[in-house]
């Protein structure tokens, strides 16, 4: 390939995937832990995009094709690293009794309402959707952070229409209960601070 | 007394998955039910409040420079000496016949050595699902074959191996180990490689704070004096048996269970006495 067409796929690349870096990026720092981590997960989508690109159907969904690329690199690179210990926690969770949280003692249940959901910061949902299980949290994130539709996400992740539907839901469940036990700790600190 | 609106009812409702006859019904149902419009609230507001934080606050400058440069660095680096100097070469006819030849007369037995699940289409899937369950795509606990690592791995997680009389197998190797769990018991399969027929095959080993079958087994079928119990979690069938040492078996595979306990039948029959 000559220099002049390396340049030419270079520029088309940029002009076709780079307007998608805010929405990538978003989505990048739903799935892991830190700013920095998400910045390489980034890169690391695009680097494996540009070298897709002739496989890329122009005109196509580009921001579906960048997510399908994006949850296989967070597979690839980062879910390994802790997936035993967090698979461990959940099938410990799921066998095990449920036991009383300290933090019920004496609280009474405190609704899980829009009101409540306001006192929560970004970091705090972004925690929660961390504690969700990658399969519920992609299609979460894709859903309802990036306003991917369904038949999108079943052909970015190739999965059938009914399971995107299924875990979307599923995924809202986990996160309400994640965000109402969250709640519970928030209403409890300020309960103990007053 | 009215009966709540279940909450996947009111999701599918909220997202336009249900017929507009039913979801008018709903709506009626909605109106006369507070419970129902709250959850329809927070809902809303859930959803509202990740799309906002969909839009990134940060300044994506340095990323979008970042990832340009890493762009360029690529194209530079997609130039191989190697490869050049190959592609500047030429060949005549014979010495590419003779290359395809040797690459057909090395690669070809080493596929079909490689594929023994090409003899029998069924067992063939069984060993690409143990496989695929190795690969990662079903939780790992850990991917060695290293005993000792395998080992501390299921005591870290509270499987009492001395009961069960270690790991290792005579004729196998081992090639992993998963916890899993089966009709809420926790389980341990560990998965070893026959050192003479490649085939995969797995031993299960309940967790000592559980019970020593687990309950509720979606099928089970009892042939030649064994019983094959049939399990199903998050898609994936395990059918669980005693072989004739005693040790507890079992195979998974995304396979009905009536199908998958006709293989385990089959795989029971075919593993050589130890």
């Amino acid at each position: 390939m000559s220099a002049e067409a390396k340049q030419d796929r270079v520029s088309e690349f940029e002009e076709i995937a780079l307007p998608h870096l805010g929405s990538l990026f978003a989505f990048a720092r739903s799935m892991v832990r830190n700013q920095s981590d998400a910045e390489d997960l980034v890169q690391d989508t695009m680097l494996k995009a540009f070298r897709a690109f002739d496989g890329f159907e122009r005109g196509s969904n580009c921001q579906a094709w960048l997510s399908r690329i994006l949850v296989n690199t967070y597979i690839n690179k980062y879910r390994r690293q802790k997936r035993a210990q967090k698979y461990l926690d959940e099938v410990r969770a799921e066998t095990e009794p449920a036991r009383m949280d300290p933090l019920d003692a004496g609280m009474g249940d405190l609704a899980f309402e829009p009101e409540r959901l306001k006192s929560l910061v970004d970091d705090d949902i972004r925690a929660a959707l961390l504690d969700l299980p990658d399969e519920y949290r992609v299609v979460v994130i894709m859903s309802d952070l990036q306003g991917m539709r369904y038949q999108e996400i079943a052909e970015a992740l190739q999965i059938p229409l009914g399971t995107v539907r299924s875990r979307l839901s599923r995924g809202r469940d986990r996160l309400r209960d994640i965000l109402h036990e969250y709640g519970k700790t928030l209403g409890y600190a300020r309960a103990t601070t007053d | 007394m009215r009966r709540p609106i279940d909450t996947d009812q009111l999701r599918a409702y909220r997202e336009g998955w249900l017929s507009r006859r039913r979801s008018r019904k709903l709506e009626r149902e909605i109106e006369h039910d507070p419970a129902a419009q709250e959850w329809l609230r927070t809902e809303d507001a859930l959803v509202s409040r990740l799309r906002a934080m969909a839009a990134p606050g940060e300044d994506l400058s340095a990323l979008r420079a970042r990832v340009r440069s890493a762009i360029r660095e690529a194209v530079h680096n997609t130039r191989r000496p190697w490869r050049s100097r190959l592609s500047q070469m030429r060949f005549g006819w014979a010495p590419r016949v003779a290359l395809a030849t040797l690459v057909l007369l090395v690669l070809v037995p080493v596929f079909l050595a490689d594929a023994p699940g090409q003899r029998d289409s069924i067992l063939h899937q069984v060993v690409r699902d143990h496989l695929r369950l190795l690969d990662g795509s079903v939780p790992l606990l850990v991917s060695s074959a290293d005993a000792d690592e395998i080992a501390a791995g299921l005591a870290s997680a509270g499987f009492n191996l001395m009961i069960e009389g270690g790991l290792k197998r005579p004729g196998h190797t081992l090639a992993g180990a998963r916890i899993t769990s089966i009709a809420g018991c926790r389980a341990a399969q560990i998965l070893l490689r026959c050192n003479t027929t490649a085939r995969l095959r797995s031993m299960l080993i309940i967790a000592s704070d559980s019970a020593m079958i687990p309950p509720n087994p979606v099928a089970v079928r009892e042939e030649n004096g064994t019983v094959y119990r049939a399990y199903q979690e998050r898609g994936v069938t395990t059918v669980m048996w005693m072989d004739k040492s005693g040790c507890c078996c079992a195979i998974s595979g995304e396979l009905p269970p009536e199908k998958m306990i006709t293989i385990a039948s089959s795989e029971c029959e075919t593993i050589p006495e130890q």
